[in-house]
């Protein structure tokens, strides 16, 4: 059976194709289209998908969502909260009509345009999220738990997952979020919301968690097994356009910060204390799942999954024994796991390359002559990755003990705020040496302390979120750390994403050299040549 | 031509904020009064200290029409609410191309 799995209309579109109990590909939206998180039908994603499988037609559609309960949700909440909330209500209706309500036709209508016949059908928000943390994973049985600001009704389900069987058994609704709680602290300290949420993250390492106590008394009450609500009185996202209201302000001593405003020390306590509040969340609910499900082993998604320090601690403090987090853990690998829902099958996530395919040729001695003389190089080789992270496909990539290698980078391409570390990518036999991980990453979802200087990749508190690459996932990528291995004794290298900011990765050779170009980068790795400026 | 256009843009989308105001105002928040009076809580905003857990049990997925889903949720007294809501929507999205429904607006 082929089915096509799509995420549409909300925040990063994509498409995902599973044909005859495996994963053929899978793309996002924003990559083609060059519009960052992009919510439109996911035309280009769809068409590249098709191209890379071969196909010109498939047997069923999956939307990652289902309409009907999510207009219940708007409406119950337009009648809870009227006469507020007039500007959801006046946005919300004219979509709704116009396309939501018909969403089966509509998605007929638009895939007729790439010459797709199918039946089209709706997995729930919440599955897909599920499915594509189960099926992927390599457990044959496990927990499964899914975080996000809020699907259809639910933000947070927890299940089990057993041969090709997934079922999830309880859940939390809506407007009780703990991925909006952490929106909202997003929003308060000036970052954009489902954009910054990694940044809050990032900043809360070189805070103090003083305001945690103050969130559990006021904002949330948190259950033993992790259940909770949050306490609506301080939230303006029911009836508002705002996250917070003026009593969060109050609680939390002032008023937002505007964006790009100075970051002060109270910014950073906030975030380490959101964070804090987060961890002990998720931990408690890890903790709940597994014991619920007999088994040790946990799988994630969901955007709340992305925090990928929360996920840290659930290892390093044993509350499982094994995690497996969906990499596309936002709603762009909701595409997955809506076909997952349908053919449920057992798949490989494998080197995470499941977009369109290109030219894998690399000057492997030039790229780490170039690295080992400090220079910058930008590496694009293979099909495009699936989900937020550079794995290696289209990376920048950069000697990880040169002191200001950062300031370098950032000065030359990224211009991120100073804060937010770079990553670092490990030869992963060489792993344990250099980070203290718990098992292999090769998505990039998980943090481990760095165990040795490498001052451009670590982190104020010691961590690194790495990447270990091995010889079967990332062939190349590790051809080229191998390399440099061999070169200067040092099997790690800085690993960015290939983009400028603000600017989703490069997708085609094409953008590639503009993106070149237009940056400070020394060095580029293409179809076998080294660009030069 | 692009002024008359700029205009006739600016009164259209004038006109649909005063429907959907209307209707908001006008229908669902009385609707809402009424409703909050006859039930308690439906969005289960009340904390509950004494409770040991908020999970709550999931309903099984299913890919179900407009009445079977208000039906198995106790909820078919919604339908009226959404057909006028899709009515109304609806006729906004129709006129966006036509000038003669735009002054039907005003009957509503």
């Amino acid at each position: 059976m082929r089915v096509l799995g799509i995420s549409a209309f909300y925040h990063d579109s994509a498409a995902a194709l599973v044909v005859d109990g495996a994963l053929v590909a899978a793309a996002q939206e924003e990559r083609f289209s060059r519009i960052k998180h992009d919510p439109g039908f996911p035309r280009q994603a769809i068409a590249a998908c098709m191209k890379r499988a071969g196909l010109t037609s498939v047997d069923r559609v999956v939307y990652y969502e289902r309409p009907l309960p999510k207009f219940e949700r708007l409406l119950e909440t337009w009648l809870a909260t009227a006469p507020r909330g007039f500007s959801s209500f006046a946005a919300a209706l004219p979509v709704w009509t116009r396309q939501r309500l018909f969403l089966r036709r509509h998605l007929r209508r638009r895939l007729g345009e790439l010459g797709i016949e199918a039946e089209v059908g709706f997995a729930s928000h919440h599955h897909s999220h599920a499915a594509s943390a189960f099926y992927p994973s390599p457990f044959e049985e496990a927990a499964v738990l899914t975080l996000d600001g809020v699907g259809e009704w639910e933000t947070a389900t927890v299940g089990v997952g057993r041969g090709t069987t997934l079922t999830l058994e309880q859940c939390l609704r809506f407007p009780h979020s703990l991925g909006l709680l952490y929106s909202a602290f997003t929003a308060y300290c000036g970052f954009r919301i489902n954009n910054g949420e990694y940044k809050l993250m990032g900043l809360a390492a070189s805070g103090e968690p003083v305001y945690a106590q103050r969130i559990l008394d006021h904002l949330i009450d948190v259950k033993a097994d992790g259940s909770f609500r949050l306490n609506l009185d301080y939230f303006g996202f029911l009836a508002g356009s705002q996250m917070f209201n003026e009593r969060f302000c109050t609680l939390f001593d002032g008023s937002p910060r505007v964006a790009e405003g100075p970051l002060t020390k109270r910014h950073r306590d906030l975030a380490a204390s959101i964070q804090q509040v987060t961890e002990l969340v998720v931990s408690r609910m890890a903790a709940d799942a597994v014991q619920r499900a007999g088994t040790r082993r946990l799988c994630m998604a969901g955007g709340v999954a992305l925090n990928c320090v929360a996920n840290g601690k659930l290892l390093a403090d044993g509350v499982v024994d094994d995690l497996w987090v969906q990499p596309a853990s936002g709603d762009a690998g909701g595409a997955i796991g809506a076909a997952l829902s349908v053919a449920r099958c057992r798949v490989e996530m494998a080197g995470g390359d499941w977009g369109p395919e290109q030219s894998e040729d690399v000057d492997v001695q030039g790229v780490v002559d170039a690295l080992a003389a400090g220079e910058v190089v930008a590496l694009f080789q293979g099909a495009m990755e699936f989900g937020p992270r550079a794995l290696g496909f289209r990376s920048i990539l950069a000697d990880p003990r040169v002191p200001d290698m950062q300031g370098r980078v950032n000065a030359m391409v990224k211009k991120r705020e100073a804060f937010r570390p770079f990553a670092p990518a490990v030869l992963e036999e060489h792993a344990a040496d250099w980070f203290d991980l718990s098992g292999a990453s090769p998505y990039m979802t998980r943090v481990g302390r760095v165990l040795r200087p490498l001052p451009a990749v670590t982190h104020v508190d010691g961590t690194a979120r790495v990447q270990t690459v091995s010889a079967a996932r990332h062939p190349v990528f590790h051809a080229v750390l191998s390399a440099f291995h061999a070169r200067t004794g040092c099997p790690v290298l800085l690993n960015t994403s290939f983009n400028v900011r603000g600017e989703p990765i490069v997708a085609t050779p094409e953008q590639a050299l503009r993106c070149f170009r237009s940056t400070g980068i020394d060095v580029l790795a293409l179809e076998g040549q080294l660009h030069r400026k | 031509m692009s002024g008359l256009l700029r205009l006739w843009r600016g009164v259209r989308g004038g006109v649909s904020t005063v429907v959907l105001a209307l209707v908001f105002f006008g229908f669902l928040t009385p609707v809402g009064w009424v409703l909050r009076w006859l039930r308690s809580d439906p969005l289960q905003r009340r904390l509950e200290p004494d409770r040991d857990s908020y999970w709550q049990a999931r309903r099984p997925d299913e890919d179900v029409g407009l009445l079977d889903f208000f039906g198995a949720r106790d909820k078919l007294w919604l339908l009226p609410i959404v057909v006028v809501l899709v009515t109304v929507g609806l006729l906004l999205v129709i006129s966006e191309g036509s000038l003669v429904l735009t002054f039907l607006y005003p009957l509503f």
